[in-house]
């Protein structure tokens, strides 16, 4: 039950600091992009938009809820509660997963996939991939100065590469998958015969990444004392 | 956890550092069941530091510190459901409601949680608790830290200052809360630099100076054992006007005081028993506040 009310308390924090407006109003310039383009752009251009947005907005965003929460002392008083760190990170990223799943469809509607159902997986895969980045560097961080840099390297990490690959390069190379950024890719595209492999490629990137994050979290909340923002 | 255990709080040989050099350096104490215990000291003692110590905070320390008969730095989950910890900052989320603040925290809990409405009434909040914390004035934070505390209904109580920032009547109301718990069987750790606050709640009290214990006792056995009242007056002299502290009990040996008397140049006397304060000062050389 405690990790339900923690999700729903993420969520009404989110809501509170108009995350979700700042979704609601993403979706409609997007769409309004969309309009403009027909075709294997306009397919291209979704998918690399469904990859990015809940990624980049997942990560971002996760830096501005952790920095908002120390800030707030919040990390304190979750630290003396009976919140486990494992149950922190993932109240943080169902929250964030869910709302970038909900986005992250409702754009799709304007693209193009062979399987909604890998597609939906891909979408989920991505924003807890990018989440648990921004978890990492959020928990080290006081500023959201050092966020922006510290999130720098894994923006042109998991952008580039999977920005390349779409257009077409290596897309045929098999070890690609190993990227966890393009095994997202390859589920959203619904490439069911790739499935197998990108999905194993992504279990393993998101346990060794909330491993990391458990360690950063669990340092996180023995350093007490406010940040201001 | 063990019920019986009498002895809620027990610390032997603690040392702690943030940094290399040792800074609580030895401290020991045991709080019984149902005891209300200061911790006394001036501004960075380590009274905060103590308390993240007991509370599982601060881990890496050497010796002693068991809370319910565990280890502070071994603790499972089920060690935060029996304690509360009000820290001297709030920790609140500023963009919600007082309510939806409780009834957060509160879900977080699996034994039975307190009364929120019950709660905001006693301090005065249930007028305010659809506001948002971030209009609160620092007062109505700190007793919403407060009540925040005790909403899973815990065993033993952390409380940093709680009455800091707050007006004499809310201090009131706060204090009589504190040993409202005391009364259900709570154990209560108290930190202050308030000799007032500390006289008036503290069954024992234990002063810190530098990160090291200086005395323990009873707030009344340090008064009656360490103080001795005392005469102050004063008097004209070359047209200025001058006083004098003697103690009671050797008041007839005061030759200027006898000599003023006779002179009727008395302007003033009064007497006062020690405060608190005066014998921390006394006893650790180190100026509260
Ligand atoms: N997280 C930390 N890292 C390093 N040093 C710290 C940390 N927290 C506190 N200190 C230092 O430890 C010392 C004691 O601080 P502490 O907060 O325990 O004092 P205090 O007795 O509670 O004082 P106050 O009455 O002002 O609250 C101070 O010198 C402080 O700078
Ligand atoms: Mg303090």
């Amino acid at each position: 039950m405690r990790k339900v009310n923690v999700i729903k308390g993420d969520m009404l924090f989110q809501w509170k600091y108009g995350f979700y407006m700042l979704y609601l109003l993403m979706i409609i310039i997007y769409y309004v992009i969309f309009s403009f383009l027909t075709g294997n752009v306009k397919d291209t251009i979704v998918s690399i938009c469904v990859y990015s947005d809940p990624a980049a907005m997942g990560m971002f965003f996760m830096g501005a809820l952790i920095l908002l929460e120390k800030s707030q002392r919040i990390t304190n008083s979750i630290a003396i509660s009976p919140v486990t760190v494992e149950e922190y990170i993932l109240g943080k990223i169902v929250s964030v997963g869910i709302i970038s799943e909900i986005v992250g469809v409702i754009l799709m509607l304007q693209g193009h996939t062979e399987n909604y159902f890998f597609c939906a997986i891909g979408i989920f895969a991505g924003s807890v991939i990018f989440s648990l980045c921004g978890i990492i560097v959020g928990a080290k961080i006081e500023s959201l100065n050092q966020y922006i840099i510290g999130t720098l390297p894994f923006e042109i990490m998991g952008f580039v590469p999977v920005i390349l690959y779409r257009i077409g390069f290596m897309w045929d190379n098999k070890l690609m998958i190993i990227h966890p950024g393009c095994s997202v890719m390859r589920l959203i595209e619904g490439d069911t015969e790739m499935a197998v492999g990108a999905v194993a490629s992504i279990v393993i990137w998101i346990i060794l990444l909330f491993w990391i994050a458990d360690i950063s979290v669990r340092k996180m909340f023995r350093k007490s004392g406010g940040v201001k923002l | 956890m063990d019920k019986n255990i009498e002895n809620v709080i027990e610390v032997k040989d603690l040392y702690f550092s943030y940094t290399k050099t040792p800074f609580l350096k030895g401290i020991n104490f045991t709080v019984n069941k149902g005891e209300i215990f200061g911790f006394l000291g001036p501004s960075g003692a380590g009274k905060s530091t103590l308390q993240k110590v007991l509370t599982g905070l601060c881990t890496n320390y050497e010796g002693t510190a068991r809370i319910l008969g565990v280890d502070s730095n071994k603790h499972g989950k089920d060690f935060y459901e029996k304690i509360g910890v009000d820290f001297e900052f709030p920790s609140l989320f500023e963009k919600l409601t007082a309510r939806e603040n409780l009834d957060y925290f509160a879900s977080l809990y699996s034994g039975e949680t307190r009364d929120v409405d019950e709660l905001l009434k006693e301090v005065g909040l249930y007028e305010h608790a659809d506001k948002k914390v971030s209009d609160f004035s620092k007062g109505m934070k700190s007793r919403l830290n407060f009540i925040k505390s005790l909403v899973h209904n815990p065993e033993i109580l952390f409380l940093d200052e709680p009455t800091s920032g707050l007006d004499p009547n809310n201090a009131k109301i706060m204090k009589d809360m504190i040993m409202k718990e005391r009364e259900k069987g709570k154990t209560i750790i108290i930190t202050t630099h308030n000799m007032q606050d500390a006289t008036e709640l503290c069954d024992r009290v234990v002063f810190i100076v530098d990160g090291q214990m200086k005395a323990l006792d009873t707030p009344h056995n340090f008064i009656m054992k360490r103080g001795a009242a005392k005469v102050t007056y004063s008097y004209m002299e070359n047209g200025k006007e001058q006083s004098s502290t003697s103690v009671l009990s050797e008041l007839s040996n005061d030759m200027l005081l006898k000599e003023l008397i006779a002179e009727n140049r008395i302007i003033a006397i009064h007497s006062a028993e020690p405060t608190l304060s005066d014998i921390f000062m006394e006893l650790t050389g180190a100026q509260l506040d």
